[in-house]
């Protein structure tokens, strides 16, 4: 195996990295997302301390990809606009931990 | 800037972010105050069935009028081997009428007071587990001494009966100033918005 397809090995897991997921902002409402059920626009504004039109457009970004879904729903009588990870966004949170911490593994190498 | 994101420390601060508010340590304060006259005679069952309705209909009604208008809804994930907390209320109601009844028939009703005390640290853990906060053990810590403070009650010649009541107003009389310091705290952190 040549040098150039070592390094192209190595680096296989860095060119996976999914980049909606790792910007910042989007890391941390997904990581906010994976831990409830269902969340509203309130909630994730007050705990990932982002401006509304911050949190809005990462947002519209995550559910354009279908990571997030917007339903609005009637939670005890009270109409609410509710947030909630789909079954591919969790799938792909999953995988970029995975990869994350793949390709963090094979730098302190 | 640097940030770490670990989701375990995120579903802490999730669940305090949604229980910084002081209703749990009000609300099971009244409960528990309003529960004690059961002890004192089995007969005023009315007492337990209006401790529980204050945890049924008047939590939701505070949180959906008090919390979320301020720091926003959040449904937390319930994961399969982890059982919701109303199924965890019913449990404990359960062992307490079973416990209640078993130990005033027996020769065991000494055993009450630190039975409540287990049962009720027992709840809250299962209600925090995996996700549990140092003020959360404070509150288990304050059950099961509870349970003690009871024994040493019923050592001092106290019956089991007045010994457990004293035992629920004595942490209706500790966790309602502390909910009312937290709720305050709350409101002023979180002001109702415009």
């Amino acid at each position: 195996m040549t040098k150039n397809e070592i390094d192209k090995e190595n680096l296989q897991p860095l060119a996976e990295i999914d980049r909606v997921i790792h910007e910042p902002a989007r890391l941390l409402i997904l990581a906010y997302l994976s831990v409830v059920e269902s969340a509203d626009f309130l909630f994730l504004m007050n705990q990932t301390h982002l401006t509304r039109g911050n949190l809005s457009a990462h947002l519209s970004k995550l559910e354009a990809t279908g990571y997030v879904e917007i339903k609005k729903e009637f939670v005890e009588k009270i109409p609410r606009t509710l947030l909630s990870l789909t079954e591919e966004g969790r799938k792909a949170f999953q995988e970029y931990r995975r990869s994350m911490r793949q390709v963090l593994d094979s730098l302190a190498e | 800037m640097t940030m770490k994101i670990d989701l375990q420390d995120i579903e802490i601060k999730t669940r305090m972010a949604l229980h910084q508010d002081g209703l749990d340590e009000i609300l099971v304060g009244l409960s528990l105050g309003i529960m004690a006259i059961f002890f004192l005679d089995f007969r005023l069952s009315i007492a337990m069935i209006a401790g529980c309705a204050i945890q049924i209909l008047l939590k939701p009604a505070c949180r959906r009028r008090i919390t979320y208008p301020r720091v926003g809804y959040a449904k937390l994930a319930e994961s399969k081997d982890k059982v919701t907390s109303r199924k965890i209320f019913v449990l404990a109601i359960v062992l307490i009428l079973i416990g209640a009844g078993l130990f005033f028939v027996s020769q065991l009703r000494w055993l009450l007071p630190p039975y409540l005390g287990i049962v009720l640290a027992g709840i809250t853990l299962a209600q925090v587990w995996r996700a549990a906060h140092t003020y959360d053990y404070f509150i288990i810590s304050l059950f099961l001494a509870s349970g003690l403070a009871g024994l040493l009650l019923i050592s001092l010649d106290y019956e089991p009966r007045i010994a457990t009541a004293i035992q629920g107003w004595a942490l209706a009389g500790l966790l309602i100033p502390i909910g009312i310091i937290r709720l305050n705290l709350f409101l002023r952190k979180y002001p109702k918005p415009a």
